[in-house]
Parts: C-alpha cells; structure tokens; sequence
C-alpha cells in the first residue's frame, strides 16, 4: 500500500537531489519564429519544407543547443527516424555526432532513404517494415542532412547532427527548455532554417536557471 | 520574201513557247522533287526530336536529380546526376557511328539554377576553367515551366566549329510547384545530309548570323552570307520566293526551315542548298535541240519558199492572185507539221525514259538513246544488233520478261511492271516497265510500244527508309520501356497513397456527421425543434450511407464496375440542396473560423430526372464544393447551377477562388495530381471524373487563374427504363408475418426486430445457429433471416438445414460482406443482404424472398 508512494517519492528526491548535487543549470525561454505559412491546424504535427532553397519545418520550430567543444561519448547514442503514413517521424532531429540512427519503416508500403548531403552520404535501398536489423547509420559529421525517399517524392526529413550533446527543440511557439547543462561561458544558438541560426552568449551559474529569450 | 518573213516569224514563236514550256517544266519537277526529299529528312528529324525531349522529360522528374539538385554542393551533384544519365549519355567506347541511334545519347550536361545561371561542373585541379560557350547553354529570361531547344556554337577539343544542340528541361518541386532549375542535356545536331539523302543535298545551320556547314571554305561562307540571310529573312516573313546562291560555281538552291520558333534560345535555321547544275544542265540541253530543230526548220522554209518562187513562180502568181491567204495558211499547217514530227523525234531521242518498240515475238525493232544508256550500251543500233533476246541477254529472270510480253499482248496494256535487269557490264538494275500493244490498222501486225524507267535509286532508297525505320521502331521500344517503368514506380506509389485517398474520403463523409451530431448535443433547444432536429438526423444518415459506400468503393480499386449496375432516377435539384447542406460545416463553419466568409448561391432551373447512382452523384457535388471552399482562402461566393441543354442537364459548380493555370487544368483530373500539397490526395476530381465517366456524361473545366474555376458537368435524362425511385414502399402492402431472426449481435438483433415490429411483423429471435434452428423447428414461421457469421452455426449452414426441412421456406441471408459475395455460392438462401441495411431495403429483401421461395 505505502510502497508505490514510498517508491515515487524516492525517485523524485533522487532526481532532485542529483540536479542540486552536480551543480547543473537549466536555460528556458522563447525563440521568436517566423510566421507559419500555412493555414492553423488542429493536430501540431509539422513538415520539412523547401523554399527558394531554404530548407525550414511548417509550422516553424527552432533547434535550441549549447554549443562549446564537448567529449564525444564513449559508446555511440542511439535515435530513430521512422517512416510513418508516408512522412518522416519526426521530420526534424537534432543528435549529437556519431549518433546512429535507425530508420525503421513502419508504413506497410517499401520507402527508400537516401540523402545527397555533404555531412552523409547514404542509401538505404527499398526495404518493408519486416526488414532486420532496422537499417541505421552513423553521423560522424556535424551538419545538416536532408533525407528523401526515392519512391515518395513529397517525403523530406532533417536530421541536424551537432557537437553537443546538450539540445532540445522548441515548441511551435518556440517555447524551450534545456536543462542538465554545466555551469560555465557558452554560445547558446537556435537553428530556424538552413538560413537563420540566432545566438547569444550566456553564462550559467551552478544550479541556477537562466530565462533567455532570442533574439 | 513575205514567205520568208512568215516562215521565220512562225519559227521564232514556235521557239519562244517550246522553250518556255520547257524551262517551267523542269523547274517545277525541280521543286518537287526537292521538297519531298527535304520534308523526309525533316520528318526523320522530328521523330528523332520527340524521343529526346521526352527523355529529357522523364529525367527531369527523377527523385534523385530532384533532390541533388537541392543539395548546393556541385560535386555531388555531377556526380549522382551521372550515375542517372547513364542511360542517355554517350560512352566513349561506344562506336562514333552516324545513324539514328547514336544521337539519341547526349554529348554532355549541364545544370541551371533558379536564377537560369549554368551551374559549372567541378573540374579537375589544374584543368582550364570552362569555355565560353559553356555559359551560354541556359536559355536567356529566367526560369520558364516549358522545355526550351537551343543550339550553341562551340569548339571541340581539337578547336573545330560544332554545333550543339541542347535541349533545357525546367526542373519543378511536385509539392510547391517551384522551378528550381534546370537540365540540359546536349545533343549532336540532327544532319539532314546523311546517307540516306542524294548528293546534290548540301545543309547546315544557321545560327546567330553566321552559317555552320564545315565542308564549305570560310571565304565561300562569308561571300554567301547576304544571300542566306535573306533566304532566312524570307522564311521569318513567310514568304516563297526562292533565293538562289553561287556555290563551287554552280547555282544552289536555298531552303531554310526555323528549328527553335518558340525557344528563349537564340532562333536556329536549318538551311539546305540543292543544286541546280543538273536542272540547268537537263535545261540547257532541251534549248540547244529546240534551237538545232529550229534552224533546221528554218532552212528547211527557206528553200522550200525559195523552190516555190523559183520553179512555179507563174502558177504561183496566179494562185497568189487567186488565194494568196490560203496559200499562207497551207504553208502554216505543213510547217506545223514538220515542227509537229521533229518535236516528237526530238522526245524519242532525247526521253529520260527507255523507248523502245518490239515484235510480238520480244525482239527489237527500235530503242532509243535512253534505253541503250540504261542497258549500258554505246547506242541504240548497238543494243538492238547485239541484243537478239532480250529474255536472257538483259533480265534476271528471264521468265519476267516472258511475262511482260505475255500480260501486253492479253491485257494490252501494262504499267509499273517491276523487274531486275543485267546491264551489259554485269550491273544490276531495277527497272519499272509500262507498255502498250499496238495493232497497225493498214497492215495489221501488232508491235508493243514500251518504256522503262530505272528504279533502282527509288529501290535503294526504300531500303534505307526500312533501316531508319527499324531504328525508329527501336527508339519507340525504349520509350515504351521507360514508360512502362515509370507505370509500375506509379503503380507502387498508388499502393502507398490509396489508403490515404479512402481516410480522405472517409473524413470527408464524417464532417457533417461530427458536426451535426455535435450541434445536436450541444443545443438541446434544437432537440425540441422536432422538423429541425429530423433534417439534422437526416443529413447525418445521408453522410453515413455516403460513408459506407466509401469503403464499398474499395472494390474498385482492383475491379470495375459491374455491368448490371441500376442506375434509379434522380432529381438533381433535390440532390444539389443536399449537397450544400451536407457541405454546409465546412463552407460555413469551419471558414468562418478561419476567417473567411464563403456564400454558396443556387441557380436551379427546374429539369426533368436524370439516371444515375445517387450517392456517387452526391459525391461528386460535395468534393466540388469542397475544392471550391479550398480554392478560395480569403472567401468568395459558390455558385451552383442547373440548366438543360438538349437530351442533358447541365451543372455547373462555380467559385470566385484563385483559380488554376493552363497547366493545372489540364492535369488536374489525373490520379495523384493535387496542389495541396499534405492536405489532399489528388484522388478527388479523379474519382468525380471517374463517377461522370460512368455517367456517360462529360466534364468541362473553366478557369483562369485569379478569376476562380468552373466545373461545368453535362449528364444525360434517364430514358424510360430507369427505375424510378418513388421512395419507401409503403408498409400497409406487406402482409404481417411470422419472422425468425437469427443473429449474435445483441444490437443489431434488436434493432431488427424493432424495424420489423414497426411494420407489424411478428418476430422471434434467437442468439446464434443452434438456437434458431431450435426455435424453427418449434414454431411456424413464414420468413426466417440469419446473419451470416455466427459462433457454432454459420447461417448458411443454418439455412441448409432449415431447407431441408422446409423447402419452401424463405430465407435472408444478411453479412457484413454483402459487396463481396456471390449470391451463387449460397444456393439455400434466398436473397443475400448487404449489413448494415436500411429499412427500405430490408422490405425490399423481404418482398424479394417472398417472391422467390
């Protein structure tokens, strides 16, 4: 009766007591973006679009990341980039360098990934939902990746790989929140389109809270 | 002397008339023959055009390209369009032969970007940057939606003059419909004086002021460049006049023909020379025999009018006294006679045409200089002594000739007999006879007049239209390959989108449902407005049978329509009030939300019924209304419309929106075709297309952009065989009767038994197989209905059993499947019935199985 309690409580002090403990910061605030072109719509889902040779998500979002020269882990990170009713889920990923991600297909139809860009270079080849391993690769270089599907035209997807490991993606308000982060002098920037990336410098204080909004 | 005078006089215009006539004659067979040969050649090359744009066309669709292309890196982008070109581009192993084939492969290509710039490949470290021409393959203006052909001057890497010719295919964003750039692919110039043309055919191009025809010397080319220009100059202003040049001395003929008329790429002329020495020479000779005739004729006058005044200079005095006028007219007449004889010796002997005549037997009696030419001998008399039998000594086969002679001399006449001949150096020839048997009526011996024509340029040339026509056959295979590839990736991709084209549908149909469900819960005060609430429920039903006819369209995805299809009568204005009330959440609420004010007008006129199926029909109108609403943003006006136009009505569903391009327009009812981008499918005007098709009616669309879109639709009145749909039947004429009920689903069990009660039917019910049968066996009933998929007793198994018992018995057979079963295969059920089933079709079961046990 009093172990589920007893239990919950443990796991929030612990929690709470590891942020206090270890110093981290945390910076909330808001990215101004740029109005959405496209009429509101009920269910926040959003796209990668291409305009003019900008490449920016529909309704925007931003990329919110601390960046300074961190150590690359010492076992890879591992994200997903699923394919979903035709569309990449979700269309824009952030991940720090040498992350592989997996792309599994969970549509019941082949899709073939492929991307042209400079940071990776890659082709997945048709595959269904029943194909194992799940096909991943590895992003060893820091950039912007553009995914399409050579079968689905209309299907694009970022994944945005990073030198750090502290990043988070804004809201479509361009609310955010990253926490965890050592205490020290940083550029914090947030990456709008392939165009626009804001930044400012911040200093964070050991286990204080910064309020930054950009720009 | 007057006799003199005369005779000279008569000469001069004999001359004058044979020699223009002449002249004019050879001119024209000139211009014949050389348009024909000049529109072959531009045939072949229009052929050979088509398959290279579409090539291009295709390539430019591709994902791939798309996506390098949107990647600014250079490299990259060279690098994977090249492993997509494979296909098109020449390898330099392949063999530097000049057919058809060969130029169908591009020489290089290139990149343009949005802004129309070429994008330069990357070139090896050191290598000289790019070449001036290399900037001018993109078309000057920016980026244009349509396919642009240019030719460019150039140098080769040996420094020579080429041309090429490129060919710039605007790369398009399907979602946005953006040109992001663009692909050229380079082409070696189509030669129109290849192989297949005759000798005398010189052509090259004309571009940018200058001509390009490499076999010519630079100083000939600048001295004719005037005369070209105004040849060009003509063909821009349309005129015919003919410009002819000097050229290695010899008069040439020019025609030019525009190859780019519609290009941003400067304008290119193909120009063409046909040379004149033969026609000049074919004319010189034809003067020279008039004017030997002439003197000799002359002459001739002379001594005759000399003689006449000299020996009979008295009887002629007195006849010139008597009839000096007739004597003249005399003179004349011989005179024209001589003419006559010597005109027609002169066509013998100087005939293009073998001439010859032969003995019923095929023996020689005459020939003609042509003739012996053909046959390779030094002259007429030559042939006809050596020749003693034509049969061996001149044919192939020999039994042609036999042939020939016998068809003459029972047929009487023959033309364009064909046969292979053996000139007398051993040369083969085609040759073309025509004869005629003549019977001398003095004596009556039959000769055979002949002519033969050599063929064997025409036969060669035949072959070598069977070769470019092989290769063109060859070409067309590939393109049906592509084609056939690019059906099967969009064979893939329809798999892929179908089930969202049928959520879309789906959606669609569950709009008015949502919202006026909603609007019912919402204010209860509608609730106590009976009329109001009823119409609301109403619309709600009609949304949900248009719903459950979307997943029974599924079927058509993989099978056509059946041929027993009923079509009822329907009233169109009936049908169109409920269009917009059934669209009425979306047009009205959901774009005032959005802030848009949207009005929707009908203009009906009342017509009489047409034949169709209605909820297909409906859905027609609803997915009309629904682009319209989508057409316009900001708001506007929807006007529906009806009038009759002949044995049709016509509809017309109008908007005040945004309207759509020329290009849109026309493809806006293929499948998958959507400017929506995310939020459509591009199946909706398809499947209105679809539906109208199977209305035997048709579909017109208006529209400009900015000025909104009109969709107008014509379907014909419903002939007297249509059923006439008069509504529910009405219950009083169905007797009251004893049903048993068979069904699992507690719901539904009820739900029938109540649809039944209301119609004064007494029911009993049983929960599964078993329980029926028990039941059956324990009452009496007149009509027993079963669901079909039951735990334990399916309800075809229970209707076996009860038919065995009661043969008679009518019997219903009700499944969730009903479209996709075949009545058929359930021989113990009387009418197989669709689930869920509405009321009156549950009476038209019954009324059915009555009728049938």
């Amino acid at each position: 009766m009093h172990l589920p309690h007893a239990l919950a409580s443990l796991i929030a002090l612990a929690s709470l007591s590891g942020a206090v403990a270890r110093g981290q910061a945390v910076i909330e605030g808001r990215v101004a973006l740029p109005k959405s072109k496209s009429a509101p719509v009920m269910n926040k889902r959003y796209q990668v679009v291409t305009k003019a040779g900008i490449i920016a998500t529909d309704p925007p979002v931003a990329v919110v990341y601390l960046e300074a020269s961190f150590a690359r882990p010492a076992s890879p990170p591992k994200a997903q980039m699923a394919q979903k009713d035709l569309m990449f889920v979700t269309p824009l990923l952030p991940v720090q360098v040498g992350t592989a991600v997996e792309f599994p297909n969970l549509d019941d139809t082949y899709h073939n990934i492929f991307s042209y860009s400079k940071p990776k270079r890659f082709d997945l080849g048709r595959y269904l939902p029943t194909e194992r391993p799940i096909p991943s690769q590895l992003f060893d270089q820091p950039g912007l990746v553009t995914l399409h599907c050579d079968i689905h035209e209309h299907m694009r997807g970022i994944i945005l790989v990073l030198e750090t490991p502290h990043f988070t993606r804004s809201d479509t308000d361009g609310r955010f929140r990253l926490t965890g982060l050592p205490a020290g002098r940083y550029t914090l920037k947030a990456w709008i389109s392939s165009k626009t990336t804001i930044e400012r410098a911040v200093e964070l204080q050991k286990g204080s809270t910064l309020h930054v909004d950009l720009p | 002397m007057a006799m003199m005078l005369v005779v000279m006089g008569i000469t001069a215009v004999a001359l004058y008339f044979a020699e223009r006539s002449v002249a004019s004659d050879v001119q024209r067979s000139l211009r014949d023959e050389f348009q024909s040969e000049i529109s072959y050649l531009l045939g072949v090359h229009e052929a050979l055009r088509a398959a290279l744009t579409e090539r291009c066309r295709v390539l430019a669709k591709s994902v791939r390209i798309r996506a390098a292309l949107e990647e600014s890196d250079v490299e990259d982008l060279y690098a994977v369009a090249t492993v997509e070109l494979r296909d098109v581009l020449h390898t330099k192993d392949e063999p530097d032969d000049e057919t058809g084939i060969h130029t169908l492969r591009a020489r290089f290509f290139r990149f343009v970007d949005a802004h129309g710039a070429v994008i330069p490949p990357p070139r090896e470290p050191g290598a000289a940057a790019g070449e001036e021409w290399e900037t001018r393959l993109a078309p000057t203006g920016g980026a244009r939606a349509e396919q642009q052909i240019g030719y460019v001057r150039a140098t080769d890497a040996e420094g020579r003059e080429v041309i090429h010719e490129v060919i710039a295919t605007p790369i398009v964003k399907t979602d946005t419909g953006e040109i992001i750039g663009a692909i050229v692919l380079g082409f070696k110039p189509v030669a129109l004086d290849g192989k297949h043309a005759s000798s005398e055919l010189k052509s090259g191009l004309w571009l940018e002021g200058l001509l390009h025809l490499p076999t010519l010397a630079d100083a000939t080319r600048t001295a004719i460049g005037s005369e070209v220009a105004r040849a060009i100059s003509n063909v821009s202003r349309r005129t015919r006049r003919n410009v002819t040049v000097p050229l290695d001395g010899m008069p040439h003929l020019i025609f030019a023909q525009p190859l780019n008329p519609d290009s941003q790429f400067p304008r290119a002329y193909h120009v063409c020379f046909y040379s004149l020495a033969d026609a000049l020479a074919r004319q010189r000779k034809v003067q020279w025999q008039i004017l030997g005739s002439a003197a000799l004729l002359l002459l001739g006058g002379l001594i005759a009018s000399h003689f006449v005044s000299v020996g009979f200079s008295a009887p002629v005095e007195r006849l010139a006294v008597d009839s000096a006028k007739n004597l003249a007219q005399r003179e004349r007449a011989e005179a024209a006679l001589v003419l006559t004889e010597k005109r027609y010796r002169s066509i013998f002997e100087n005939a293009v045409e073998g001439i010859f005549l032969l003995t019923p037997e095929g023996r020689f009696l005459s020939a003609n200089p042509a003739l012996a030419r053909i046959c390779g001998y030094d002259s007429p008399a030559q042939l006809i002594a050596e020749v003693s039998d034509p049969a061996h000594q001149l044919y192939v086969k020999p039994e042609r000739f036999e042939e020939f002679i016998r068809c003459l001399a029972t047929e009487g006449t023959v033309s364009g007999f064909e046969a292979e001949a053996m000139r007398k150096d051993g040369r083969r020839i085609w040759l073309s006879q025509n004869g005629r048997a003549v019977r001398d009526t003095g004596e009556g011996t039959l000769t055979l007049e002949c002519t033969i024509d050599d063929i064997s340029e025409r036969k060669q040339a035949g072959d070598a239209l069977l070769v470019v026509n092989a290769e063109l056959e060859k070409a067309l295979d590939d393109l049906k390959q592509t084609q056939q590839q690019i059906i099967q990736q969009e064979r893939l991709r329809a798999l892929g989108q179908m089930a969202s084209g049928i959520a879309h549908d789906f959606n669609n149909a569950l709009v008015p449902i949502l919202g006026f469900a909603e609007l019912l819960q919402l204010n209860s005060a509608i609730l106590d407005d009976r009329p109001t609430a009823l119409k609301y429920l109403e619309i709600i039903q009609t949304a949900a049978q248009d719903a459950s006819s979307v997943v029974a369209r599924l079927r058509e995805f993989y099978r056509s329509r059946d041929h027993h299809e009923k079509f009822s009568a329907i009233d169109l204005t009936r049908l169109i009030e409920q269009a917009v009330s059934l669209t009425r959440p979306r047009w009205k609420d959901q774009a005032q939300a959005g802030g848009a004010t949207i009005e929707v007008r009908t203009e009906l006129a009342p017509i009489p019924a047409i034949a169709g199926d209605e909820s297909a029909l409906r859905e027609v109108l609803t997915n009309l209304v629904f682009n319209a609403v989508d057409a316009m943003p900001g708001g506007g006006t929807i006007t529906l419309r009806t009038h009759q136009l002949g044995g049709s009505a016509v509809i017309e569903v109008a908007d005040t929106g945004t309207g759509m391009s020329d290009e849109v327009r026309q493809r806006c009812l293929e499948p998958f075709f959507s400017t929506k981008g995310d939020r459509g499918t591009g199946l909706g005007l398809s499947m209105v297309f679809g539906i109208i098709q199977r209305h035997s009616g048709m579909i017109d669309i208006r529209s400009e952009p900015g000025r909104g879109t009109t969709f107008v639709i014509t379907l014909p009145f419903a002939q007297s065989s249509v059923t006439t749909h008069a509504g529910p039947e009405p219950a009083e004429a169905m007797r009251s009767l004893r049903v048993l009920v068979v069904e699992d689903e507690p719901q539904v069990r009820e739900l029938l038994a109540a649809s039944l009660g209301a119609d004064g039917h007494r029911v009993e019910l049983a929960a599964h197989g078993i329980d029926g049968l028990k039941r059956f066996l324990d009452g009496t009933f007149d009509l027993v209905l079963t669901d079909k998929a039951m735990p334990g007793m399916s309800g075809d198994q229970l209707a076996s059993a009860i038919k065995q018992i009661a043969p008679k018995m009518p019997i219903i057979l009700l499944t969730g499947f009903g479209q996709f079963l075949n009545p058929e295969d359930y021989p113990d059920v009387n009418v197989v019935a669709p689930k869920p089933i509405s009321i009156p079709a549950l009476r038209e079961a019954i009324a059915t199985a009555l009728r049938a046990a």
